[in-house]
């Protein structure tokens, strides 16, 4: 049975340390993604996973990996619990197990790329958001993604094309309405740096934002580049909002 | 305001000569040699920092080391700022002082702690240098938990402890201390760092961190402010704050500072490295009159947090040019799962974070950084970066948290705007071994003109590193020291000055206090020269703004004198 759900696609959830892109639950998205069927029992770990209750759900995951060996589906989820806790090392170990074991389960790559990314993995990480969309070529966080990773190469070119893409493939699913807004947001950056073109860079966060006015990150931004242009009642009131949509995120 | 600027076409005074003889090299970059030699350096010290591994946060950062030249013999001397244990924390094996004996493109240390009167057995955990009265023998600064302590140098060798008659009393656990001209009076100044409220004998629980238990804090325990000491000019000092001089901002957890002109308004400004929450950017206020007024300019700016707003946990911090606009950039170190992060300066006085730009964010992640350092290694004429690691909490791992405890040091090589980071493979004995590094700094140890490395891991040995990296042949490297004999000031060293080479692109470096974490490199500029190129002429702004011209003569070491305002011709 194929089983379509919706699945937590998330970049993170809350971390205890500054400044981590993208790894930050102001821009966590929702993505409903197609995922192999799940027996009832890895189904309700997989809802305990949702509500942050990662130990139970592993206790739950181990027995059933001790009745089913090498099972990727059991793996992954190990993976993702560990993932939501934000302890990467320790969930690319379950999420290179489900790979090996089938390689042919889209998620399982699409985290693993971003466990190596916050791993500061960045070929690793490539590798993996690339044979995720071999399987999945719809899935726009992982557009998203080696867009980030192209920036970090300092490639805006390429950066460009998969921001685009990311918010093309995004833009009129209701529960990606955060991948799109961060979408903008790093894309903006590309403009900026890329062109020297402030004002559209300038448009590109307040689109941001609007789409998703808790995306603190952009408003810093969009701050800085109000600044930039002398627009200061502008960039003061952002960083207000920055002030406010933190706090909201992350009290 | 600056005083008047003029321009004088100044000769140089060759103090010392060293001919290094240096094998021939092809035309590609050298390979770069880092080479420990501590063994035969005469240095055989452990740090002490409370237990190992530790427990306490007080235990995390270890000691701060200083290369100065306290004898005026022309070499970098070793101060070593030691800790001391949770149990005692008020008698510890002591600090100590090694005197540079080096002769002749080797280094060799003799321990003349005791010689120089030295006898400071509090916890101590970084130190800055500086000549306090105008002497000329630089003086030492040590920032302890509890007592801070300054020790004037009496020129003969030995040391005074005139803490109280300086009238610091500043008793707070301080990080760094850094010294700098920021009342543009002539002396330095002084800025002490101040971290947080520990108490050892109520020791806060441990606490969580990526699901394990870990020591507390910063978070949750209660910062301390900083303070600002306006010098005399004689060595006493008076505390900025009830003065009003100062912005009073919220305490914060202050681990490291700069002071240097940031704005390019010609006066000395701070800036302010803090654990886990803004930093700060005190700048001189536009006002009427001469009056010190510094505001935190931090976050209007740009600088006080990286691209995204987030606050970082800055340890060290380093200042260079990369986009050779004569303007000082920062770069910092940061926690684990964070990046570094590489502020550009902007014509406008703002800050932007050029992190990405220059390949520094994602490969930092797995490391927690402290002590760094812009130098170009391999002769190109770019900086590159040196970074110290090592993670604060014992029980990290890859698997328990994304980073290991003892990380290795790295070395990241510039070729055009990307930093690359050299295999460990590539630099001999030292660069590949994982370790508790914390502390660093850097000075020509060996008077061949380049810059070597001293550093301190957290209870584990002092390490002497020697740059072994051969010069190509058509290259060379001068180490450019300042001496300010101006009666109008007692900033011997220069500290604040801007060295501008007149080439194309233009290299700029500048002398300053502060930056490496609770310590201080030694005060000179390194460049490296086309071998033939016998006409390179360095602008210098000096603190006062003066503006003096020079050419640069074919040595391993000048020193360049500035006197009765004028620059003079020692000959």
């Amino acid at each position: 049975m194929i089983l379509i759900g919706s699945f937590m696609l998330l970049s993170g959830c809350e971390r205890q340390e500054a400044g981590n892109p993208e790894e930050n639950s102001s821009t966590n998205t929702t993505s409903p993604t197609i995922i192999p069927a799940l027996d009832g029992s890895l189904s309700d770990c997989f809802k305990l996973i949702e509500d942050g209750r990662h130990g139970p759900a592993r206790v739950r995951i181990r027995q059933w990996l001790d009745d089913h060996p090498e099972d990727a589906r059991g793996e992954f989820l190990m993976g993702l619990s560990y993932h939501q806790e934000k302890r990467y090392g320790r969930a690319i170990k379950w999420f290179d197990k489900a790979a090996l074991h089938r390689p042919v389960y889209p998620p399982v790559w699409h985290f693993q790329g971003w466990s190596n990314y916050y791993l500061g993995n960045a070929p690793r990480a490539r590798e993996a958001f690339d044979r995720h969309l071999q399987l999945d070529p719809g899935e726009g966080d992982s557009h998203f993604a080696i867009g980030l990773l192209a920036m970090e190469e300092w490639r805006l070119d390429e950066a460009e094309r998969h921001f685009m893409k990311a918010i093309e493939l995004q833009a009129n699913r209701s529960t990606r309405i955060k991948g799109v807004s961060k979408a903008k947001a790093r894309l903006s950056e590309v403009v900026e740096h890329r062109d020297g073109d402030i004002e559209q860079a300038t448009l590109l966060l307040r689109e941001s934002v609007e789409l998703h006015p808790d995306h603190y990150e952009a408003w810093y931004r969009l701050s800085r580049l109000l600044t930039q242009q002398k627009k200061n009642d502008d960039a003061r009131s952002a960083m207000e909002q920055f002030h406010m949509a933190k706090e909201r995120v992350r009290p | 305001m600056n005083s008047s600027v003029h321009h004088v076409i100044a000769f140089t005074l060759v103090i010392l000569t060293l001919v290094s003889c240096r094998p021939a090299q092809e035309e590609q970059p050298p390979r770069v040699r880092f080479v420990d030699v501590t063994q035969n350096s005469g240095i055989d010290f452990t740090t002490t920092s409370g237990a190992n591994p530790s427990s306490q946060i007080l235990e995390v950062n270890g000691g701060g080391i200083a290369l100065f030249d306290y004898d005026n013999d022309g070499d970098p001397d070793l101060f070593i700022a030691n800790g001391a244990t949770l149990d005692s924390p008020d008698a510890g094996p002591g600090c100590r002082l090694f005197r540079n004996d080096g002769e002749s493109g080797t280094i060799r240390f003799t321990d003349v702690t005791d010689i120089a009167g030295i006898d400071l057995n509090r916890w101590a955990m970084g130190t800055a240098t500086g000549d306090i009265d105008g002497d000329g023998y630089i003086d030492v600064h040590v920032t302890c938990w509890g007592q801070n302590a300054m020790l004037r140098n009496r020129g003969d060798g030995t040391f005074e402890d005139i803490t109280t008659i300086a009238g610091i009393d500043d008793d707070a656990w301080s990080t760094s201390s850094v010294f700098g001209d920021v009342d543009a009076d002539g002396d330095l100044d002084l800025y002490v760092v101040n971290y947080l409220e520990f108490d050892p004998s109520t020791p806060p629980p441990p606490t969580r961190y990526k699901e394990q238990d870990v020591l507390s804090g910063p978070q949750g325990l209660v910062p301390q402010a900083d303070r600002l000491w306006i010098n005399d000019g004689r060595g006493r000092f008076d505390d900025a704050a009830p003065l009003g001089l100062i912005e009073e901002t919220a305490s914060a957890y202050g681990l490291n500072a700069i002071i240097l002109d940031f704005d390019d308004d010609g006066r000395q400004d701070i800036v302010v490295g803090n654990d886990s929450m803004a930093n700060n950017l005190f700048v001189h206020a536009e006002r009427e009159g001469e009056t010190l007024s510094l505001i935190d300019a931090g976050r209007a700016s740009g600088l006080s947090a990286n691209m995204d707003g987030s606050e970082q946990a800055t340890m060290g911090m380093a200042v260079g040019d990369l986009d050779t606009d004569g303007r000082p950039d920062l770069f910092t170190t940061n926690f684990s799962a964070d990046t570094n992060t590489l502020h550009r300066s902007l014509a406008n006085g703002g800050w932007q974070d050029r992190t990405r730009q220059y390949g520094l964010g994602m490969p930092s992640r797995p490391w927690l950084g402290w002590t760094t350092a812009f130098v170009d290694i391999d002769y190109d004429g770019l900086e590159d970066l040196i970074i110290l690691n090592g993670h604060v909490y014992p029980n990290a791992t890859i698997e328990t948290m994304d980073s290991r405890y003892e990380q290795p040091p790295q070395i990241l090589l510039r070729r055009g705007d990307r930093f690359n980071s050299l295999p460990a493979d590539q630099a001999d004995n030292w660069l590949g071994i994982p370790r508790r590094d914390r502390a660093g700094a850097m000075g020509d140890l060996d008077g061949d003109g380049d810059l070597d490395l001293v550093t301190a891991e957290l209870n584990g040995p002092i390490r002497v590193i020697q740059n072994q990296t051969p010069s190509p042949p058509n290259r060379r490297a001068v180490m450019i020291h300042l001496e300010d004999d101006r009666i109008q000031t007692s900033n011997r060293n220069g500290l604040g000055s801007r060295l501008r080479l007149k080439s194309d692109p233009p290299i700029t470096r500048w002398i300053h206090s502060g930056g490496a974490f609770q310590s201080a490199h030694d005060s000179a500029a390194s460049f490296n020269l086309a071998a033939d190129e016998t006409d390179a002429v360095l602008e210098i702004t000096w603190p006062d703004g003066d503006i003096t011209i020079h050419e640069i003569d074919p040595t391993e070491r000048m020193i360049i004198k500035h006197s009765r305002g004028t620059s003079v011709n020692p000959n």
